[in-house]
């Protein structure tokens, strides 16, 4: 067998749960198969999966194959990274589209490694062009993007979770599911098991207002402005990134992005935060949002309504002290 | 034991200026400084730290790019690794991981190493993709986005806990040898100690040709750039600081918030 045109997709779950993520991969998918027809092939793997399949295919109207592996009672790298390329090495697909989460990112780029297909990650956008489909992904710390092709006739791609949109057509009749068992051998892994976060999120994810510090806060001593500034709201919060975390700056319970919290809040202030995608999908739920940072060609201002590009070690003492001043000042209109 | 640690050198992209170009493609001047991805330290901590805990342990730390990357592996010597190597490529980086992962992978297979290890990805070409393809290149078991490890008395193990979404975590046994990609906040890396960097000075780094290695194929290839979209209005207030404050006020206040 050769190349084939197909465009397998790997739905994402865990606990018996679909991830919702999956149906933005089909609609990603979608949008694939008008550029380059093909077949879409969706495969849900793991120990027990029949009623994830059936979930999948009601929702989207798409077929599903279900492989029941007994192996699998959860996610692992090898078990999938074994089944997948004794399943496509034979006839590699022209695309395999798997989620950029945690699962993902784990398992795709071995397999295009070992089918010797391309892999590109992070996939927020497509278009074709007369040399052939173009993806783009972040690069630079997000800054801007990268338009990256592929030089193989098969290509293993992350998309990018909260870009491509489904959306349900009630009219649609349910997709038929398949079913049938696979052997996934892990030989050399074994999963022993899931921990919860340690971190109690619920300070921010409740917040009203959240005032949220990022690496251009540049050291220690500038988060009592974060602070300061986040005493300025009723119900508001101080969180951070990743990196501000890291440093020891702020507790993981105020971590917002991937690993940390999702929040919505009212209002949500970005202080010298970069809007690494990361960070970007842990907040782009807030109702308002405003950001401060030195960089005017920072990614965190495509996110933001409101944008200062300003130093926030001088802009927040500034704010705080204007404000002060009008709330002394009597005559002053409120 | 033996630990391969795989670094990048990046460059320093955070202060350049962006610009739209006729077919709105980002255009930006060249990029001329460089550092060690900040994303491998946490990779050559976890490293420094093994060797720390066991003892009797060599840390050998690799990169794969053109002349100037050697700079990046002297500074991870100078953070305790002991052994530099450079797989020479030509002078423009591409995007390429498949090459880079197929070098590393064709340089690895002829060493004994228990573990290998590199950051979670690099920060200019952000795809996390090389840990993975060296695993599947060398046939190894791998993870990605580990944020602890622990390796079993026998040193025939490793028990690592690897962050999933939400911050829960996962907690997997793999035989080693094994592939892992460092979170970052696995540790606190340390910085390079003035007599580890005279080391670094004085150490002739073991350089391979990477047309020496063959076999690594090209399958990504960067094309360009351009220019994120936005997804919010991103209404830029204008004037001095304090014209600035003024209408910020004014709009909290507006809007009920203060």
């Amino acid at each position: 067998m050769g190349q084939s045109s197909d465009i397998v997709v790997i739905a994402a779950h865990a606990n018996g749960q679909v991830y919702p993520e999956t149906y933005d991969l089909l609609a990603f998918a979608r949008q694939l198969q008008k550029l380059q027809p093909g077949e879409i092939r969706m495969l849900v793997l793991g120990a027990a999966v029949d009623g994830i399949a059936e979930t999948i295919a009601g929702m989207s109207g798409q077929d599903v194959e279900a492989i029941c592996c007994e192996e699998l009672t959860q996610y692992c790298s090898e078990g999938y990274r074994n089944f997948l390329v004794s399943e496509l090495q034979p006839s590699p697909p022209a695309f395999i589209c798997a989620l950029h989460n945690s699962q993902g990112l784990d398992f795709a780029p071995a397999v295009a490694s070992e089918i010797n297909a391309a892999c590109i990650t992070g996939v927020t956008g497509l278009s074709a062009r007369q040399s052939g489909l173009v993806f783009q992904k972040h690069v630079y710390g997000g800054k801007i993007k990268g338009n990256v092709t592929a030089a193989t006739d098969s290509c293993v791609l992350t998309v990018q979770p909260g870009v491509f949109k489904f959306e349900t057509d009630p009219s649609q009749p349910a997709g038929n599911v398949t079913r049938r068992t696979a052997a996934c051998r892990l030989e050399h892994s074994q999963v022993l098991g899931t921990r919860p976060a340690e971190a109690d999120t619920s300070t921010i994810t409740e917040a009203r207002v959240i005032v949220s510090a990022g690496n251009g806060v540049g050291d220690q001593e500038n988060m009592g402005l974060i602070h300061e500034l986040a005493r300025l709201f009723q119900k508001s919060a101080v969180a951070g990134t990743r990196t501000v975390c890291d440093r020891g700056w702020l507790g993981y319970s105020q971590q917002i992005g991937i690993t940390g919290a999702t929040v919505a809040p009212e209002l949500y202030i970005a202080c010298g935060i970069s809007g690494a995608v990361q960070h970007v999908m842990g907040m782009q739920g807030s109702r308002l949002v405003i950001a401060i940072n030195t960089d005017a060609r920072a990614a965190i201002f495509n996110e933001a309504d409101i944008c200062i590009v300003e130093d926030l070690t001088q802009f927040i003492p500034l704010l705080l002290e204007t404000y002060k001043n009008e709330q002394t000042e009597p005559g002053k209109d409120v | 034991m033996k630990i391969l640690v795989c670094i990048k050198q990046v460059p320093e992209f955070e202060q350049i200026e962006i610009n739209e170009g006729p077919d709105g493609e980002a255009v930006f001047e060249e990029l001329t400084e460089y550092r060690m991805n900040r994303f491998d330290e946490y990779a050559v901590e976890a490293a420094v730290q093994i060797r720390e805990n066991l003892g009797s342990t060599s840390v050998d730390v690799l990169t794969a790019g053109p002349e100037r990357s050697a700079e990046a592996v002297k500074r991870a010597i100078g953070m305790g690794a002991d052994h530099g190597i450079h797989l020479k490529t030509e002078d423009d980086v591409d995007f390429s991981p498949s090459a880079i992962a197929g070098w590393i992978a064709a340089y690895a297979k002829s060493k004994v190493y228990h573990l290998i290890l590199t950051g979670s990805m690099s920060e200019d070409a952000m795809n996390g993709q090389v840990a993975p393809m060296v695993a599947a290149g060398l046939q190894l078991p791998g993870a990605t986005q580990v944020i602890d490890v622990r390796l079993s008395e026998d040193l025939s193990e490793v028990c690592i806990e690897r962050e999933i979404e939400g911050g829960h975590r996962e907690e997997i046994r793999l035989q080693l040898p094994a592939v892992l990609a460092i979170q970052t906040g696995a540790n606190q890396p340390r910085y390079p100690s003035l007599s580890n960097l005279l080391r670094a000075n004085k150490q002739v780094l073991e350089q391979v040709d990477t047309y020496a290695l063959g076999g690594a194929a090209h399958r990504e290839q960067l094309l360009g750039f351009s220019l994120p979209r936005k997804t919010r209005a991103g209404r830029h207030l204008s004037g001095s600081p304090r014209e600035k404050a003024d209408q910020l006020l004014a709009l909290l206040r507006n809007k009920a918030f203060i």
